[in-house]
């Protein structure tokens, strides 16, 4: 016990903590005048969650292996099962009702296919036919059964973690570019299989001051939120755009605009940065991974974190359509910030069976 | 070896394909970061701009108008403060449509006609009820709120209604003295500046950018018990008469303060627009009419005044007919020598010719023209006639015959009233007032004290037990005042065989006057004599207002005694409609006598009876109400 938690990794539960704090602020200062129960259930999952990761970080990297198929194929079914028996919500149909509780199969997708992908390559020559074609068809096959939900949203950071996967396993860039080359023809059929909706929000994200009442309205009003921070931003709990309901969803996917209304540009830097410091910080565990299943898990688990904060901050402050993506860590959610907990202790639990291997932990501790 | 080679070798790869990882999530960082300076630091104002623009909202309150009190600093017009909905219109759920109509008392279909069309904030009801806003309020239906306006509520209602005109919704002066005193009335409306959340709804609280001020109160020179007597006598007067319409101008002589001005048709200015604009005209300035006999004091004053003529100067009337160029004029009791005192005792229209005549038009022309006629009297309110007064250069001697008779000439009520002023005040001309002040009025001398003296003298006479005017002498008082009938002109421009303009205008008491009266009914139905039709409206009012004004009755005066004695006496019912005399009885003796005479009984106090109204022995027809105040 003491070994395992003497062997973790100080910098990433340095910038957990971190996070940590600056999300019960956000939070607060986002529900203070509404539902204050938002953050009391928040702080419970935080703490249930310290207790997941840290028992995760017992179970041997060589179990999640073994988890790999079964973790993949379940999603994958759970998946097929959305559109005959998935629950109607926000007009997608996204979710599974189990009786006791309603899940996303995609969601659990996400974490299935990095995990997958990571056991396949973890044994197998890159550059061959069948070695490529398969992870491929990996991929394609839950992108294609979300983008009909339609999940526009997790479908683009479920191909962007692939991506981020395929090239740091070492697959030959003439691969990766006749993939990326053949994006055209795959952009061209998706948007052909969009919802209105999900083409009106593409095209708003082009223009977002075309239909400022309609679907732009989100994007301006917390644009007007970023903005009017100015430099020091207003002042913690002095939010105006947030307390007089011009945000929509401001303790969840919209946060970052109260974030950045109330801290301004140097709160918006230090969690910038914070992100830097943990995203980095995985990519080097991630570098000096004892095995090859290791680094790449935490390679994809770092994407997806990654494309979960460009995403969510892109959308707020309006370089990207709004899909609806948590704010790593700072966002409102119960099972997004345990899933992500899981996700990071898997990370932690890469970093403690490398130890010696990775930069800035002494090799010399007596118990290594 | 190799291997470890090989091996080193796919670390390399490995370590360099995660720097292009590295490098991809620095570049979306990097990119973030990029957007996060162009919005807090590049486009920041803009942005905070906006944010202000949408966050806060400033509108404007408005101030309460003052008030307007009378010369005894009684309300007569004042600002109440009451509740207006309205809504977002679009935010008011379907549903719940038909319960707001019904709260509102409107039918559904004319809230939905109200509703059409419209996103935004509309009025639903303006100025409501306090019952009525507290439904709405029950309901708490989306969208919908409450805010609250000024509305004015003069208590006097049709009684001060056309001095005082009215307030359109939006608190702008319409008519009257609200539109004329609008800008001293008005207060200076505030600027509040208020939170406002997404949908609009403003949040509690805010600050003031600038506080609403209250205009200013205005003191007006009217009596309100004078005013509200000249409004039952005239009112009075009309029914009596079947007449059109009519109005009442009491000015104080001495000063030229308005104290009552009334008119009929009335209405009701707290409901202004339930009645036609015809009733809200102000028919004391507002309508001319020919004064006919009641211009004969000023004819003869103007003789005296000239030194060719003195009051017992005599003049032959013509025995009733008399030729001027080609137009004879009558007389309507044919008269041979009369002197001045008899000319306006007896009305004679021939003797006041030839006194023009003899005087002459430029004379003549200009003592009327400094009287005020043909002129706005300057009394400061909106809509006032001129009158008509030809320059006396025009003036043939048809013309100067019969202006000196009272035709071919047009005035007002007000100025008339103006005009027996200067006689009843030793010559001096005085410009009606309205506003309360303490300046002195200063005045032009017209006459010469003894011109109006003499001419007084005449007056006095001419409402004598034998003069036209004896009805408007109330019991122990002495009138100076003239009847005046004229004959109306029609569209044609001639004379319209039955329609008449009854006058009396006159001031007492006499010695000293505290008030003048005039009393215009227009095309009484009855009878046509001012006389008869006027003379005992101006009666009735001098009655009560004397004794109010502190000026009491000469009781050693014999007609008084009989009135006495009469009442006293009569228990039977008497053969004439007058009205009974009940004070000094107790009330249930002033029931059992006015259930005996067939009158209706209206009582306020208790103990005995110290006033009532209308007077006794005033002519009143059966069924009439009267009016009884105990222990005053």
């Amino acid at each position: 016990m003491i070994f395992v938690i003497q062997r973790m990794d100080k910098t990433i539960i340095l910038s957990l903590l971190g996070l940590l704090t600056l999300s019960l602020f956000v939070l607060y200062a986002a529900v203070h005048d509404g539902d204050i129960a938002v953050f009391q259930k928040q702080v419970i999952f935080w703490c249930l969650g310290f207790i997941g990761f840290i028992g995760i970080c017992f179970v041997p990297l060589r179990l999640m292996g073994l988890l790999a198929w079964p973790a993949y194929i379940i999603a994958l079914l759970s998946l097929a099962l959305v559109p005959l028996i998935g629950d109607v919500h926000m007009g997608a149909r996204r979710w599974l009702d189990l009786g006791v509780v309603a899940f996303q199969p995609s969601e659990m997708m996400k974490w299935a296919l990095m995990l997958m992908l990571a056991h396949w390559f973890a044994s197998r020559e890159p550059n061959t036919w069948p070695n490529f074609l398969i992870p491929l068809l990996m991929v394609m096959l839950p992108a294609a059964l979300i983008v009909i939900q339609p999940d526009l949203g997790t479908t683009l950071v479920l191909l962007f973690a692939a991506i981020a996967m395929l090239i740091a396993s070492g697959f030959a860039w003439r691969w990766i570019f006749a993939a990326i080359a053949a994006s055209p023809l795959v952009l061209y059929i998706l948007w052909h299989n969009m919802h209105g909706y999900q083409k009106q929000r593409v095209l708003t994200f082009l223009d977002p001051q075309s239909d400022p009442l309609g679907a732009g309205y989100h994007v301006i009003q917390s644009s007007i939120a970023i903005g009017s921070g100015g430099f020091w931003g207003k002042g913690y709990l002095q939010g105006t755009q947030g307390r007089l309901h011009f945000l929509p969803e401001q303790h969840t996917d919209f946060i970052f605009a109260i974030l950045a209304e109330e801290g301004g540009l140097i709160t918006v830097t230090v969690l910038l940065v914070l992100y830097g410091i943990l995203i980095s910080r995985m990519l080097t565990i991630a570098a000096h991974a004892h095995s090859r299943f290791g680094a790449l898990l935490t390679t994809g688990i770092a994407s997806i974190f990654m494309l979960y904060a460009f995403v969510n901050i892109g959308m707020v402050s309006g370089i990207l359509p709004v899909v609806g993506v948590p704010l790593p860590f700072i966002s409102y959610g119960g099972s997004a910030l345990l899933t992500m907990l899981g996700a990071l202790a898997i990370v932690m639990r890469v970093a403690i069976e490398s130890r010696g291997n990775i930069p800035w932990q002494r090799p010399s501790s007596p118990l290594s | 070896m190799s291997n470890m080679q090989h091996k080193q070798q796919q670390n390399i790869h490995a370590r360099r394909r995660m720097y292009v990882v590295v490098g991809l999530m620095a570049f979306g960082l990097a990119m973030l970061l990029i957007r996060a300076v162009n919005l807090h630091v590049l486009q920041s104002d803009t942005l905070k701009a906006r944010a202000s623009h949408q966050h806060f909202h400033q509108y404007d309150v408005a101030a309460p108008r003052g008030a307007i009190l009378d010369r005894h600093g009684r309300i007569l017009s004042k600002s109440i403060e009451v509740p207006s909905i309205g809504a977002l219109v679009g935010e008011i759920p379907k549903k719940n449509l038909k319960s707001l109509a019904s709260a509102l008392g409107i039918p559904l279909s004319k809230l939905q006609k109200k509703i059409k069309h419209h996103k935004g904030f509309r009025w639903l009801a303006r100025q409501v009820s306090p019952a009525v806003a507290a439904r709405v309020a029950a309901l708490k239906i989306l969208g919908v709120r409450q805010e609250s306006e000024w509305r004015r509520y003069q208590p006097l209602g049709p009684e001060t209604g056309h001095v005082l005109g009215f307030v359109g919704v939006d608190g702008h002066g319409l008519e009257g003295v609200e539109r004329s005193m609008n800008q001293r009335l008005q207060g200076q409306a505030g600027t509040r500046l208020v939170q406002r959340d997404a949908r609009g709804h403003s949040l509690p609280g805010g600050i003031w950018l600038k506080k609403p001020h209250m205009g200013s109160a205005l003191t007006l020179t009217i009596d309100s018990n004078i005013q509200s007597v000249a409004y039952a006598a005239l009112t009075e007067g009309i029914h009596k008469q079947h007449a059109k319409g009519g109005s009442v101008v009491v000015m104080n002589p001495k000063n030229g303060d308005i104290l009552a001005m009334t008119s009929w048709p009335s209405f009701n200015p707290n409901n202004f627009t339930h009645y036609k604009p015809r009733q809200w005209r102000n028919r004391a300035i507002t309508d001319i009419f020919e004064p006919g006999s009641t211009m004969k004091p000023f004819t003869i004053a103007t003789a005296i005044d000239s030194k060719k003529w003195q009051a017992n100067s005599r003049v032959f009337c013509e025995n009733g007919s008399f030729r001027v160029a080609d137009y004879t004029i009558h007389d309507d009791h044919s008269e041979g020598w009369l002197n001045l005192t008899g000319i306006i005792a007896k009305s004679s229209n021939i003797g006041a010719a030839k006194i023009a005549l003899n005087v002459g038009s430029e004379q003549l022309g200009n003592h009327l023209a400094s009287l005020g006629f043909g002129r706005r009297t300057g009394i400061g309110l909106g809509g006032e006639s001129a009158g008509i007064l030809l320059p006396p250069k025009k003036w043939g001697v048809v013309e100067t015959a019969n202006i000196a008779f009272g035709q071919g000439i047009a005035t007002t009520p007000l100025q008339l009233a103006t005009a027996f002023s200067v006689l009843a005040n030793h010559g001096v001309k005085l410009t009606p007032r309205l506003v309360l002040s303490d300046k002195k009025n200063l005045g032009k001398q017209i006459f010469s004290t003894k011109t109006s003296q003499a001419v007084t003298q005449m007056l006095i006479a001419a409402t004598g037990s034998n003069g036209t005017g004896k009805r408007a002498v109330p019991a122990g008082y002495h009138v100076a005042g003239k009847t005046g009938t004229a004959q109306k002109a029609n569209n044609q421009g001639s004379y319209a065989k039955d329609k008449f303009t009854a006058v009396f205008a006159g001031f007492v008491p006499a010695e000293d006057p505290e008030v003048v009266i005039v009393v215009v009914i227009d095309e009484p139905k009855k009878s046509i004599y001012g006389g008869t039709v006027a003379a005992p409206v101006f009666r009735n009012i001098a009655a009560t207002a004397l004794p109010y004004l502190g000026s009491l009755p000469d009781m050693r005066a014999s007609a008084n005694w009989k009135v006495q004695q009469a009442s006293v006496t009569s228990n039977a019912p008497p053969a004439s409609g007058l009205t009974p005399h009940l004070i000094g009885l107790s009330l249930r003796q002033a029931f059992q006598q006015a259930e005996q005479q067939g009158y209706a009984l209206r009582s306020h106090g208790s103990g005995w009876v110290t006033r009532q109204s209308p007077h006794p022995l005033t002519a009143l027809s059966a069924g009439s109400n009267i009016e009884v105040w105990l222990n005053e």
